[in-house]
């Protein structure tokens, strides 16, 4: 078990630090669509209200083509920028791939399986919270997504079955939208939700926004010191082993934005940030040669 | 973001299936670029959501034809088009690209007549709009509210990805009220970006010049009028004011001039530049009656046409053919669904003269149909012995010397050997008539002929500008009254 949470809490150390070096260094390819507004927190939320319910009413089958049609879509929007052309198509192909092949053919429990499938929902992580940062979400409004959330993990996980069935199901195939290790024996098993992780990375971007690199530093120590925190707790059986996280990250989200509002006042927009704190002289797209591809 | 993306999903859907924009979905749009615009403080040109693929000319003509028929179909639905297909025996849902020369072309004086003629059964013509009338009596077309608004939407939209106004910007819209659209759609598009917006009309001058230099601080925006819209003719009166007054570049903060509605000269362009510094002047071209139809121009100066709004033809002056390539030709135009559906017209004749390219257009925006020139009316041209003479080569001439006061006022007629020409100079002596001459010949106008005046008033026959559509107030009024008030 300590061995599982210790790989668990590395993955998302890794997504965490991922999102934030990412955030610096690479412009994400934003929806030509505005901004990342109120009324999209609105929509995702009632994704994260449906989207369960859907996954336990689908064949499992079914489930494993629709994950895997998003997953592809998130590596290929994340690496787009870091790799371009046949590359970029080849390595997502490869990851996607040999996640099917280990998780059908090997196991979905075995370590081969879990390194890739972290590997790939890291990257995920890493490119749904630079693409909600880099589209404009706003501080407030991921604190309102976050106090939401409280709500539901709390409800579906304590008062429902609802996150144990969907995580007993998902696991039964690969491209399972978590991190975990140790899942051959039900003792040393431990997992945490692509949701999670992707608050634990998300909020420290929007923070670095709307109130410069102190809060979002803060804010990536608090996430990350929480999450450590929640499975210390599991470790040591003083909280059960089916945790609703974002019970603790939520709060925490909210408390540390109220914080900085009272502050600072109000947040600056991406225009006002980059002004602020211009991003360094952009990295080289790694391209080979040979493909004559576009050096951005 | 996810309601915009439905937004710009409905908007083509409206474009593919030619049914009418939603409302709603246009406002999300341009809410959405405002927005963008306050968050990055940029709109990207890949945030052109609503921009097709550029489309292969038999692509275009095959969606352009489908386009006409529904269009055509339309028009069966007012009294004017009703009765001609009746009476010529056509099948408007039979139309291609191809055959659109069937239907007869839709003269200027035949709208002007009766509007109403025009308008669709089963329309909802709630606003009549009216062209300045530079070509007689105001041309009128009625539009429905919905026409309206997504009219000053494109606009907006237009703005937004071109830059050409900004959040910070003081717009100041000095066209005639009178055109309506011109005037509803820039407030509405210059408000839209951010910027504040000042309609004045056409004032006196001197009291626009004193607009334009004062300093009014208003929060977010720019000390003094950044933007200003005006006639071609109306800037022209600026300028020669301004120079009277000894004005330079620090008296005023402009930074764009958008211009339209008239022929805008090499020699005004120089001119104006001299007066307002580094502000950039942008062309456009639109009209009323074929609204939201308009052409911008790219970096060598060609006339481009956005193909969805409306289909465009060219025909030669003498005989109604299509014009060959490098030659003249009258601009005629379909404005096509699903932009226009209460007042219908089909291969209506703008009078606009236009000289067609001779080959494909080498340019940034090579892929969107163009014109090289506009030449200027047709009924302000001359046809004589040697072929056609157009405003545009004479007001070249004479806005390109400083002996001509700007705007340029002239008039020209057919004369044996050519053209003879009238023209406003500040001199009338003979330094000034070798000078105009020589002008004139530089710009292959066949000279027969050659008047100069001191006094506008001693003109015969002026061609008419848009500047002379001036806006009074009481104070101009006043002085006109003598003493003790208006006798009875």
């Amino acid at each position: 078990m300590t061995l599982s949470v210790i790989v668990v809490y590395g993955f998302a150390v890794l997504a965490t630090l991922g999102s934030w070096t990412y955030f610096r260094t690479r412009r994400i390819a934003r929806p030509p669509f505005g901004v990342m507004n109120l009324s999209d927190v609105a929509i995702a939320m009632t994704g994260i209200l449906l989207v369960p319910f859907l996954y336990l009413w689908l064949p499992l089958p079914v489930v494993v083509v629709l994950v895997a049609a998003i997953t592809l879509s998130a590596l290929q929007i994340t690496l787009e920028p870091v790799i371009r052309g046949a590359v970029l198509w080849g390595l997502c192909a490869t990851l996607l791939g040999l996640d099917l092949a280990l998780g059908l053919v090997v196991s979905v429990k075995g370590p081969a399986f879990l390194v890739v499938n972290n590997l790939i929902v890291v990257i995920v992580v890493v490119g749904v919270a630079n693409l909600w940062a880099q589209s404009g979400l706003r501080a407030s409004h991921t604190a309102l997504f976050a106090a939401a959330l409280v709500v539901y993990d709390a409800v579906t996980t304590w008062s429902f079955t609802v996150t144990l069935d969907l995580f007993v199901k998902l696991t039964k195939a690969p491209l399972f939208p978590l991190v975990g290790w140790g899942l051959t024996r039900v003792s040393t098993s431990y997992l945490v939700g692509l949701g999670d992780l992707l608050f634990v990375a998300l909020f420290p971007l929007v923070m670095r926004k709307a109130y410069g690199r102190t809060a979002g530093l803060c804010a990536l120590v608090a996430g990350l010191a929480a999450l450590g925190l929640v499975f210390a707790l599991v470790l040591n059986d003083v909280i059960g082993h089916t945790i609703p996280a974002m019970v603790f990250l939520g709060p925490l989200i909210v408390a540390q934005y109220l914080y900085w509002r009272l502050a600072r006042g109000g947040e600056r927009s991406t225009r006002q940030y980059l002004r602020a704190d211009p991003l360094p002289a952009r990295t080289p797209t790694l391209v080979t040669a040979a493909e004559g591809g576009e050096q951005r | 973001m996810f309601i915009n993306a439905i937004a710009a999903a409905r908007f083509g859907m409206s474009m593919t299936l030619g049914r009418p924009f939603h409302r709603r979905s246009l406002d999300r749009l341009i809410e959405g670029m405002r927005a963008a615009l306050e968050e990055f403080g940029e709109i990207r040109d890949d945030d052109n959501v609503l921009a097709g693929a550029a489309l292969d000319p038999g692509t275009r003509r095959l969606v352009q034809g489908r386009r006409l028929r529904a269009q055509a179909v339309r028009a069966l639905e007012t009294p004017y088009y009703g009765r001609l297909f009746d009476r010529l025996g056509l099948d408007p849902g039979e139309l291609t690209a191809e055959s659109i020369a069937t239907i007869p072309v839709t003269a200027k004086d035949t709208l002007r007549e009766d509007p109403s003629a025009f308008v669709r059964r089963g329309g909802d013509p709630v606003h009549q709009c009216g062209t300045t009338g530079t070509t007689g009596r105001s041309t009128m077309i009625w539009l429905s509210d919905d026409e309206l608004h997504l009219i000053a939407s494109l606009s907006a939209i237009t703005y937004f990805q071109s830059h050409m106004v900004r959040p910070d910007d003081r717009v100041l819209i000095a066209v005639s009220p009178r055109n309506r659209i011109a005037v509803h759609a820039t407030a509405f598009a210059a408000t839209a970006v951010g910027a504040s917006v000042d309609v004045t009309g056409m004032v006196e001058p001197e009291a626009m010049l004193a607009r334009l230099s004062a300093v009014q601080p208003i929060p977010g925006h720019k000390p003094r009028t950044s933007v200003l819209t005006a006639h071609p003719s109306y800037l022209a009166a600026l300028v020669e004011t301004a120079e009277a007054l000894g004005r330079t570049p620090a008296d005023f903060g402009l930074e764009r001039v958008i211009v339209g509605g008239e022929l805008l000269t090499t020699g005004l362009r120089r001119r104006a530049a001299r007066l307002f510094g580094d502000a950039e002047i942008l062309e456009n071209y639109a009209l009323t009656e074929l609204v939201p139809f308009a052409a911008g121009r790219c970096e060598r100066s060609h006339y481009h046409f956005e193909p969805a709004t409306c289909l465009v033809e060219a025909l030669d002056l003498d005989d109604g053919r299509p014009a060959a390539g490098g030659a003249p030709g009258t601009l005629v135009g379909t404005p096509l669904p699903p932009f226009r559906d209460t007042t219908v017209l089909l291969r209506y004749d703008t009078e606009d003269v236009v000289r067609l390219l001779d080959g494909p257009a080498d340019c940034a925006m090579g892929n969107l149909p163009a014109v090289a020139e506009l030449l200027g009316k047709r009924r302000h041209a001359v046809r004589h012995e040697h072929g056609w003479t157009f405003a545009r080569p004479v007001a070249e001439a004479l806005e390109a010397l400083d002996a001509v006061p700007l705007p340029a006022r002239y008039g020209m007629r057919a004369t044996t050997g050519g053209v003879a020409v009238e023209a406003v100079v500040r001199s009338a002596d003979a330094a000034a008539r070798a000078k105009v001459e020589a002008a004139l010949a530089d710009r292959g106008v066949p000279l027969a002929g050659l008047r100069l005046v001191t006094d506008p008033d001693d003109l015969r026959s002026p061609l008419p500008l848009r500047c002379d559509l001036r806006e009074g107030d009481f104070a101009a009024r006043r002085a006109l009254v003598p003493a003790g008030g208006p006798r009875p």
